[in-house]
This record gives C-alpha cells, structure tokens and sequence, in this order.
C-alpha cells in the first residue's frame, strides 16, 4: 500500500466502512508510517470524546411537537385571576365591545346632531330625513369599502378596522 | 423539491413528529441542555411548518438535520460570545471519567467546533456521527459526490480535533 492510497482509505478507517482485511491492512501499513499513524490517533481520540458525552436523547413529555404555548396568554405564566382579567382574552373582548359600542354610539350622536337641536323624532316616524338618509349611505359606504379592502383578516378585526377607517375619513 | 397543495401540508404536522426525537437529539447533543433544546426544536418546527407550505423536501430527515444543527448551533453562539481566551482551561482526556461540568464543558467546545466549519461539512458529520449513515448515503442525501462527502468528513473532524487539542491532558 502506498501513502497516497492509506490517505483515501483514512474517511473509511474512521468512518468504520473497512472490512476486515482492509482494515488490517491499512493498520499495517501506519507501523510503517509514524506520521500518518499519529494523524490518524489524534482523529479517533477525537471521535472518542465526541462518543463519550453522547448519550441517548429523549425529547421530555409532553412536549410533542407543537408550537410553544401563546406568549400572551398569561395562564401559561400562572397568572391569578385579576390579571386574566386585566390582561387575558377576556379583556380583548372587551376591548372590541367597547370599541364597537363606541364607534356605533358616535354614529348616533353624529346623526342627532345632524337633525338639529330641540327637534325631536316622533316614534311613528320610519323613515329618516332625506339629509340623514345621505348620512346614512355615506357611513354604510365607507364601511363597505374599507371592509373589503382587508383581505385575509378575520371577521371581527376587519369590522373594526373598517369602522375606524371610516370614522376617519372626512 | 415536490410542490404540494395546501390540503397535502396539513401532514406536515405529521411528518414531523416522527422525527421530532431526533431533531432533539441532534440538538440537545450540540447545546447540552434540555430547555436549548426544546427551544431549538420548536424553532425548527416552526421552519419546518413555514417550508412545507411552500415545498416539502425531497428529504425532510436530511433538511431537518441540517436546519436542527444550524438552529442549535446559532443559540449556542447567542448563549455565549466566542472568548478563546476563557477557554483556555485544561479538560481531562476523554477517557477519564467526566463530571456533569467538564461534560458539559467539552460538549460546549465540540458544538463550538462544529460551529466554525462549513455547512456541508458540519452536515456530514452530525450525519456520520450521530445518525450512522455510511458515506454513499449521505453523498445520496446531499446530492454530493463521495469522495466530497469523506473530504468534508476528515475536514470537520480535523477542525474540531484542532479545537479540542490542548485540553486534553497530556
């Protein structure tokens, strides 16, 4: 065997892809060649360490797999009530209800105020005044277009950020 | 790559999961720390989700193990900056028995050394070492020719032997 050939079985040597024979053969051959014998024990010795800190690994239960738990949900910290309350999904809702409440209640105010002070609207009265009626088709305009200019969103996030475009708009 | 539709995805989850124990493994033999290695895993996961939306690999073991060996060595440069000087520190030959520490210690400097080669390098030898494919499957894995695949082998082994030499005891 020469040096250059005991060099292209070395990956196999290490890699433990030698048969018998050819191991033994290449073993004979490093007795012969101290440089490439001492190469070749420093590899293994590495392979050895990197070996000996290995040990079966077992993903701990019950971690299966799935995503981590929502960093916002502080249940997954053990939060107490008060602070579900405060900052859980509870309080989301509320904060949309809110909005939508006060968004629509804007509405209401801003259609009053459009039919004037001291006027009041009988309760056999249907059918809003002309100018109100406009108002009416203005804001069921708006809100049409800026619902379906939101593609992808959720039902509820697009309602809400239609109203608030909406309310914006001159 | 096999380009999938979106109701084919769904089994991503599935595909996945069973090889979630060996994206652990290959992670927690590199960060040595069971929390890292959750937090590794779940990373890969969500690469993984990401990825078979668009195309699934050909090979999800092969691009698991690569994206898993990248992600954890990636939180182990972010865990602790490169200080050579602070590890200077003489570590017991590999065949003397370790404690948990200088376990951990010489599992830190051999993910490290893994760190500093290549891609492919460090791809075939996780491969080789931890997964137990001979040569000619990784090269078929790789879409490498074998004699590259022994090459980045010795290569990789080399460097973290280069990284390894003078904590072992004389």
């Amino acid at each position: 065997m020469t040096h250059d050939q005991a060099q292209e079985m070395l990956a196999d040597y290490l890699g433990g892809e030698l048969d018998e024979s050819q191991k033994q053969q290449f073993e004979a051959y490093l007795t012969g060649d101290p440089a490439l014998a001492a190469e070749v024990d420093s590899l293994r010795r590495t392979l050895a360490a990197m070996r000996a800190i290995d040990e079966p690994v077992t993903a701990p239960v019950p971690w299966d797999g799935t995503p981590p738990a929502r960093t916002d949900d502080p249940r997954a910290s053990g939060a107490d009530d008060r602070t579900v309350w405060k900052h859980g999904r509870m309080a989301v809702l509320l904060r949309y209800a809110a909005i939508i409440v006060f968004a629509f209640g804007a509405g209401f105010l801003a259609n009053a105020g459009a039919r004037g002070p001291g006027v009041t609207t009988p309760s056999s009265v249907v059918e809003p005044a002309p100018k109100n009626q406009d108002r009416a088709r203005q804001w069921e305009t708006r809100i049409a277009v800026a619902y379906a200019k939101q593609p992808g969103r959720s039902g509820l996030a697009r309602s809400l950020v239609a109203l608030a475009r909406a309310a914006r708009e001159p | 790559m096999t380009l999938v539709t979106a109701s084919e995805s769904t089994d991503a989850v599935g595909v996945f999961k069973r090889h979630r124990q060996d994206v652990y493994g290959w992670a927690y033999r590199l960060l040595g720390r069971h929390h890292d290695a959750q937090d590794a895993s779940q990373d890969v996961f969500l690469r993984w989700l990401l990825q078979s939306r668009r195309t699934v690999p050909d090979n999800p073991r092969g691009w698991l193990r690569q994206v898993t060996v990248n992600r954890a060595i990636d939180l182990l440069r972010a865990r602790r900056p490169a200080d050579p000087a602070a590890d200077a520190a003489m570590l017991p030959a590999p065949s003397a028995e370790l404690d948990e520490t200088e376990r951990h210690e010489l599992r830190r400097d051999i993910a490290n050394a893994i760190g500093s080669v290549t891609q492919a390098q460090r791809g075939v030898l996780i491969a080789k070492m931890y997964d137990g494919l001979t040569f000619a499957q990784i090269a078929a894995e790789m879409e490498l020719a074998i004699p590259t695949v022994k090459t980045h082998y010795l290569r990789a082994l080399t460097a973290v032997r280069d990284a390894l030499a003078g904590r072992w005891a004389p």
